[in-house]
Order: C-alpha cells, then structure tokens, then sequence
C-alpha cells in the first residue's frame, strides 16, 4: 500500500487575496435583504475562491441563527450558527465570518472563523486566514500555508466513495442556474444587526 | 544510535527496521529524492523508522500534534490512513489567555486563589487529546514538548501513552541547544522533514537530556533517540 511519492516538494494551493473580501458590502442591499442579498462582483483576481456574483450574501455585522439550505452559492462574511446545507452548490465563510455549524455543500472555502464538521461534495478549501475547529471531509481538501485546523481529515478515494454512496440512495437535486433560493429556515427570529464592528 | 528497552518483538522489529533502513531501504517504501541544499530540509533517520514501523498499517489512524500541514496530510492520506490533526501548542496558548482572562475579570474575593499550574495543566487536559484509547497507530509530536509547560509534560507522555494502539508508534523532535525561532514540520518525503522557520520564539524552550526524554516516555517499551548534526534528537517511542 506504500506508494511512490511524487518527486518534489509539494506546492501548497495559491493563496488567494484576503483584501478582495475586506470591501465592505453595499449599505443598499442590506438594508433591502437584511439576511441574504447578493453578492458583489468578485474580483477577478481572487477567482480562486472569490464567490460567485450571483451567490447570496450573508454580510458583515448580519448575525443569523437556524438552518440554511438551498441550491445557490452563499457567502458568509457575518455570524451564522445552526446548519447549513448547500447541496449543489458552493459556500464560502469570508475573513470576517465566523460559523459554528455543520456544514453540507458541493465547495467549501473558508477564509475566516468555523466551529463545526464540514463535508464537501467535490472539495473543501481552507483559506490562509481560515480557522476551523471540526472534521473535514471531502475527495479534496486544500489547506494553505498559515491556516489554523484542529479536527480529523477524511480526503480521497474514502470520502468519494461515500459520496458516490450517497448519491446513489438520494440523487442530487439538479443545480439552479437562479440565485435567490438560498433558504434561512430559522429556529429562532432572524436577527439582522448592522455592523458595528 | 541504540535501542532502549526492546522488552519486545517490536523491540526486536524496530531494531531490524532500523539496520533495514541504515541498509538497503525495504522495498515497500518508496524513497523519492530531492534537493537537499536548502537547510530547510533535513534527512530524519527517525522519521524513516517511523515510516517502516508503520508502513504494513492497513486503514491508519495517524494524530498530529503540529500547525496543520497540507504535505503531511496528502502524504498519509495517500498512503491510506485517516489523519487529525489537533494543534496543541496552539490549544494550550488559547487555553492559557481564556484562564488569565477569567481571572482577570473575575470579582475579587479571598475565597477565590488563583488555580496552580498544576489545577490548569490538569483542567487542559479534561479537554484536550480526548481520543479513545488505543485509537492511533502514529502520533506525530514534533518538537511541543519544548515549548509547553512543565505541568504538562508527563501528563501529555501518559495520555499519548494510552491513546496509542499496542505496536504503535510515536516520532518527536527535542532541540539539544535553546532554539531561537519557532517552526513548523512538514514531512516531504520518506526520509525528509522540511522544517519551516516561524519567526523569534514567544517563549524560551526547554532542552531535554537523554535521560529525561527516557523518564518521559518511561511507559513506552521501546525507545531510539538519534542525534543530528543539527543538534535536533528524534525520539521514536513503541507502545
């Protein structure tokens, strides 16, 4: 089972630019969607793991407590606890996020603060500013130079054969093309704070 | 370079993995060559006896005690173990500042005497390295035990004790000459660990004499130290 390693030191993941996040979000659509809104458009030199622009954003200084599912990519750069599940799509936690929730999603980037178990479909990313206290698990999982992680690793052919596993006792929901299906089913009242930090 | 203890056939295992390793390397491991100018890297005979040790592991169980690592997972990942990674050091920091910010705002009272490094090492503990035992088959320790406090040490040594599985194995680094820097390990190879300068040391580090990494590990049946040029001793340490 002792394989050949690969010749060479192996190259961490490009870190992505922390700076493309610290743009706070727009006034507008907060105040608009005080939970979820859109997203702005990322960057296009943090494609690595800037969200999407049609992904729905939980903003800085919104604090949000319950359960998330949904078929659109989500950005959480606010407070979040509860559960999340994503399905199909992606969910990034901004440098200014901080999630205590399991998490459930087809791409998991962390950049900032998470307290919970992950699992993703296709790969998890944890950012160099990323802190997660929690199980990771996905067929791929990159972990940059400086990230802080505290928790079990299950990555490659195990994690994708649950998956496929997975897949075959419930098919996936098809993926939306549309970004306003993220859904907050709360326990608890929505509480939707404006930043003060 | 020699064996302590050998209570057992691992003792006797070990000790053949180590003339199979400084001999011809057993065909089951792999050793892929790299550059070796940098001072960065460093040839670790204890990392290849950890390897050896461990390398007839079917489904692994591997703890490591260092700042997360992406070439340290993927290297075991590959291999087929399962990894956790639990940042010790890291834990008791953040452990210690929540103790001394507890103190701090807690109401003054005669009644309430600041707890003992001995009440806090011990408190850690209740929360930290909560594994089953015998759930591992390797731990790697890397060089914490030169940076944690006194109160923890024997306590830690115990606990990895009874989380290791019997046959399992144990790599730790101790600094033979008061390190300057702190750093981080990452396993490049079979027999390369890249150490990775952190910056100036928080805290001045502790070094260990033979003899009191022998005590520390005491409960272990087996134990190889070996001693580089740089000054760095490797612990292997066999339950």
């Amino acid at each position: 089972m002792w394989r050949k390693q690969p010749e060479g030191k192996p190259s961490p993941a490009t870190p992505a630019k922390p700076a493309a996040w610290d743009s706070p979000p727009a006034a507008k659509s907060v105040e608009t969607s005080p939970a979820l809104s859109q997203a702005p458009a990322a960057p296009s030199s943090s494609a690595y793991s800037a969200p999407s622009p049609e992904a729905a954003m939980l903003t800085r200084g919104i604090r949000i407590r319950g359960e998330l599912t949904g078929k659109a990519d989500l950005f959480i750069d606010g407070d979040m606890e509860g559960s999340i599940r994503l399905g199909d799509s992606r969910l990034t936690v901004g440098p200014s996020g901080h999630v205590k929730a399991d998490i459930e999603a087809r791409e998991i980037h962390i950049r900032g603060n998470v307290q919970g178990n992950l699992r993703g479909r296709e790969r998890i990313i944890l950012g160099n500013t990323g802190v997660v206290n929690g199980d990771l698990e996905a067929p791929r999982i990159a972990i940059e130079e400086g990230a802080q992680f505290r928790g079990r690793v299950e990555m490659g052919p195990a994690a994708d054969a649950r998956e496929r596993q997975n897949k075959r006792a419930a098919p996936a929901t098809a993926p939306s093309d549309t970004s306003s299906n993220v859904v907050a089913t709360t326990s608890v009242p929505i509480e939707a704070q404006r930043g003060s930090r | 370079m020699s064996w302590m203890g050998g209570k057992s056939r691992l003792g006797s295992a070990a000790a053949s993995a180590a003339s199979k390793t400084h001999g011809a390397a057993p065909s089951v491991i792999s050793v892929s060559k790299i550059s070796h100018n940098s001072q960065n890297f460093r040839l670790s005979n204890g990392l290849k006896d950890f390897l050896w040790l461990i390398s007839d592991v079917e489904n692994g169980r591997l703890l490591d005690l260092g700042q997360v690592s992406q070439a340290t997972l993927n290297f075991f990942i590959e291999r087929g173990f399962r990894v956790t990674t639990d940042d010790m050091l890291r834990s008791w920091r953040e452990f210690r500042s929540a103790e001394e910010e507890k103190e701090r705002n807690a109401p003054p009272s005669d009644f309430n005497d600041p707890l003992s490094p001995e009440e806090i090492a011990q408190h850690f503990l209740q929360h930290s390295l909560q594994y089953s035992d015998d759930e591992f088959n390797a731990v790697l320790v890397w060089d914490i035990f030169d940076r944690l406090d006194a109160e923890l040490l024997s306590r830690i040594a115990n606990r990895l004790y009874e989380i290791v599985r019997p046959g399992g194995a144990v790599l730790a680094l101790f600094h033979s000459k008061t390190p300057e820097r702190s750093y981080r390990y990452r396993i490049v190879d079979n027999e390369t660990i890249e150490i990775v300068s952190l910056g100036p040391a928080a805290a001045q580090g502790r070094i260990f004499q033979n003899r009191e990494i022998l005590n520390l590990f005491g409960r272990f049946r087996s134990t190889k130290t070996f001693v580089g040029r740089d000054q760095l001793r490797e612990g292997l340490f066999i339950k």
